[in-house]
């Protein structure tokens, strides 16, 4: 029995290292790799530099204004998006007959390439474009929707149609695991709608909650593609986000200070992810 | 078994670490006295301008040095030739889409093995961000190769226009030739005591004095003709622009020291003076290419319109250097035939035979612009510089020089080589007659070579204003003035956008 128990644990280390191989050799080692880079003073033939780069990187208008940026989106896209992909979850649940074919609606902007969906979101947006155009119809004034502030308006509407799907289906899954004798317990005790869903329904949501706060987080990162493909490396100051400054960091040969953000922005990561997985066991506790 | 595997790790990547640290390296003394052996790769972007010219050079240098190798590799793909042709006149176009993706693709691979610690041993700095590299310590400093090759002298060369390429102190960048623009003025259009108004100011011309001294012969041309004279043959958009920043451009952006400087109020009255000199009808309405039309290859131009084109009558014209033998053999009464060299502005200067030589456009600080054609960088992480620089070195020598390639694509640094090219400029062609190196110039040759080098040499010895641009902010300048000009945007947010959007990139 013993024997079996040591083989089948022989073979699983077997099978794990093969995956762990790729985690160290494409994740983790280049990321070690890159820490030398911010602790030197210039990527080719480079010295010791000890936080050289990251006390400059506290002092760089740049790198302030895309963190700044950047915890502004996620403090105005992740509540929001949350919010609305609940709402819209609960609304699909009552939907009845319907159901499917809402998920698919809701789905599709995931499947759709962000490359394809430029043009339209350019079309939609561009000065003379077909928003500006209806607005002059109605008789307001263009809004230069691409150029001003109105920007983070639109990349927050981007956001919000390309994860809107993801996170409905999560909460989806989480509304079908809450016990159904619960609601039906509440019904009879007499609790409005309002009380229900704050004592029962968001109360067992609070593990699906605190991963779609997670994805949520991780996705508003990812809107960047969308941006850049829009705005190009240097959109307007309102839009500047943390990945322009590593994206542009990069172009500039500057890996110092690109690997220094990095380090920053994976430990702040870590620590807000820390930070809500101890949040979930306290709630559950 | 856990020590064990943490223990590894360290090992290695101390072992990692260690191969990332600084090895010591020879000084430059010692790589010069190293012998010449080996292959080296010299990269440009451009195939059109550069290759032919390298391959040569590189081909004459093997020869001379048995056992070296150059390789020259170039990047873009090569224009459209388009040529079209009546009984008087040829017309040759050259096309090129303007490939964004392209250049971005060969800056990225130069990057890309810059930084992995590789790279081409010679980079040509036609598109790649020089200064960029230099700050990232990629490119050796060249000053000390100069000082420290018995070899080299600097006197030989043109050291005003090495000097001003320098950048934050040392010498990155080597340029091969140099070129500039200089002002014309048609002399059958000025009025009473103008000629002499403007030669008074012949050192210090600005765009705006010149329009101010011509106002009132501008107005009284065009009240009499047609209202077709115009002050200056360009276009009032980014062109214009482009030409008013182009001797003080370190006063608006300083990409030395990373200052800005849009938002003052000084570009915006920039911008609202193009606008207005359009307005006034100084310039043209539109650019020589829309009047042209690019046209499908093989399809003819209308000559009627190049006729059309090359009567047109400007007071002032922005000349190439290429233009001043024209101006010279005008001007010292050479005998008919030198024409059919071809006419030296270009289309765009329009009638041209009352042309005289004013100056060079100056600056608020007298600075004197100039551009280069061709300049190279020794990449730091070649592992043979002594070769590199051989080969450099000989890029600059009066053999390779005096190649009458050069002669079209700008002057060449070497003074010899320059003076020597002066006599062959001067007498291709001239006067129809068929001349060789050996040729005994005429009297009237040697008056008109020695006139053309004074012509030359004394407009040069001002230049002394090389401003480094950037594409990204060229792009940027590109698109937010178009908003202007199209009127969709104030020269005051034009301004306020640029300031924000350059600070942040080179503040990044």
């Amino acid at each position: 029995m013993k024997e079996t128990k040591r083989k089948m644990y022989d073979s699983g280390l077997l099978f794990l290292l093969v995956s762990f191989g790729g985690v160290i050799l494409f994740y983790l080692w280049p990321f070690v790799v890159s820490l030398w880079f911010a602790f030197t003073d210039s990527p080719v033939r480079g010295n010791f530099a000890g936080i050289d780069n990251f006390t400059g990187l506290l002092s760089n208008k740049a790198y302030l204004l895309g963190l700044k940026n950047t915890l502004a989106f996620i403090g105005m896209s992740v509540p929001l998006g949350m919010i609305l992909s609940l709402l819209v979850a609960i609304l699909i649940l009552r939907s009845g007959r319907r159901k499917e074919l809402f998920i698919l609606l809701f789905l599709i902007p995931l499947v759709i390439p962000s490359g394809s969906t430029i043009f339209f979101w350019k079309a939609l947006f561009l000065n003379d474009g077909y928003l500006n155009g209806i607005l002059v119809s109605l008789g307001f004034g263009k809004i230069r929707w691409l150029e001003t502030s109105a920007v983070r308006y639109v990349i927050l509407l981007i956001f919000l149609w390309k994860n809107l799907g993801y996170n409905m289906v999560l909460f989806l899954a989480g509304l079908h695991n809450i016990p159904r004798e619960q609601y039906e317990a509440a019904s009879v005790d007499g609790s409005g709608a309002v009380s229900t869903f704050f004592q029962i329904t968001l109360p067992g949501l609070t593990p699906t909650l605190v991963l779609t706060a997670i994805m949520s987080v991780i996705n508003s990162f990812k809107v960047f593609k969308e941006i850049y493909l829009i705005t190009g490396n240097y959109p307007h100051e309102s839009i500047y986000m943390l990945q322009h400054f590593m994206n542009n960091m990069f172009y500039a040969l500057n890996y110092q200070k690109l690997s220094a953000a990095t380090c920053i922005l994976v430990l702040m990561i870590t620590m807000a992810v820390l930070l809500l997985l101890n949040l979930e066991r306290g709630f559950e506790q | 078994m856990k020590k064990r595997i943490a223990l590894g790790c360290i090992f290695v990547l101390l072992f990692s670490l260690a191969g990332c640290s600084q090895s010591k390296e020879a000084s430059v003394e010692q790589l010069l006295e190293e012998e010449l052996s080996g292959e080296i790769t010299v990269s440009c972007y451009d195939p059109m301008i550069y290759k032919d010219f390298f391959e040569k050079a590189a081909k004459s240098f093997e020869e001379k040095h048995p056992g070296t190798k150059i390789n020259v590799e170039t990047f873009a793909k090569m224009p459209d030739i388009k040529t079209s042709e009546d009984s008087k006149i040829a017309v040759v176009t050259v096309t090129k889409e303007e490939e964004s993706q392209e250049s971005a693709d060969y800056i990225g691979k130069i990057n890309t093995e810059l930084m992995g610690g590789g790279g081409p041993d010679l980079l040509v700095m036609d598109i790649l961000p020089f200064y960029k590299y230099a700050d990232s310590g990629l490119l050796e400093n060249l000053q000390n190769y100069m000082d420290a090759d018995k070899g080299f002298s600097e006197g030989d060369y043109r050291s005003n226009i090495i000097e001003a390429m320098k950048y934050k102190g040392g010498q990155y960048l080597m340029p091969l030739d140099y070129r500039f623009d200089y002002i014309a003025y048609d002399s059958s259009l000025l009025r009473g005591d103008d000629e002499s108004r403007l030669k008074a100011m012949a050192d210090r011309i600005s765009y705006n004095e010149l329009f101010q001294i011509e106002k009132n012969s501008f107005l009284q041309e065009n009240s009499d003709s047609s209202g077709s004279v115009r002050m200056l043959g360009m276009p009032a958009d980014q062109v214009m622009l482009d030409e008013l920043m182009r001797c003080d451009y370190d006063e608006y952006i300083d990409l030395e020291n990373r200052k800005v400087s849009l938002n003052d109020g000084r570009f915006a009255s920039l911008l609202e003076s193009v606008k207005q000199y359009g307005t006034d009808g100084y310039l043209r309405p539109n650019t020589p290419a829309d009047q042209l039309g690019t046209g499908d290859t093989g399809v003819p131009f209308d000559m009627s319109v190049i006729e059309k084109l090359r009567s047109e009558e400007f007071f002032f014209k922005s000349k190439s250097h290429n233009s001043l033998r024209e101006e010279v053999l005008r001007t010292e009464g050479a005998k008919d035939g030198f024409q059919s060299f071809g006419f030296g502005g270009g289309i765009t200067s329009g009638d041209e035979r009352n042309d005289k030589i004013l100056g060079l456009l100056s600056g608020h600080n007298g600075n004197k612009s100039f551009k280069y054609f061709n300049a190279l960088g020794i990449n730091s992480n070649s592992s043979n510089k002594a070769l590199a620089w051989s080969f450099l070195k000989y890029l600059l020598s009066e053999e390779i020089q005096n190649d009458p390639q050069m002669m079209i694509i700008g002057l060449p640094v070497n003074n010899a080589a320059r003076e020597e090219l002066a006599s062959k400029i001067i007498t291709s062609n001239y006067g129809n007659e068929a001349s060789s190196e050996d040729d005994q110039l005429t009297a009237e040759q040697e008056n008109l070579v020695k006139r053309y080098r004074e012509t030359v040499e004394s407009l040069s010895d001002t230049l002394n204003y090389w401003p480094i641009q950037d594409d990204t902010i060229k792009e940027m300048i590109q698109q937010e003035t178009k908003r202007f000009f199209d009127g969709s945007s104030s020269s005051g947010e034009v301004a306020e956008a640029l300031q924000k959007k350059i600070e942040l990139y080179l503040n990044e």
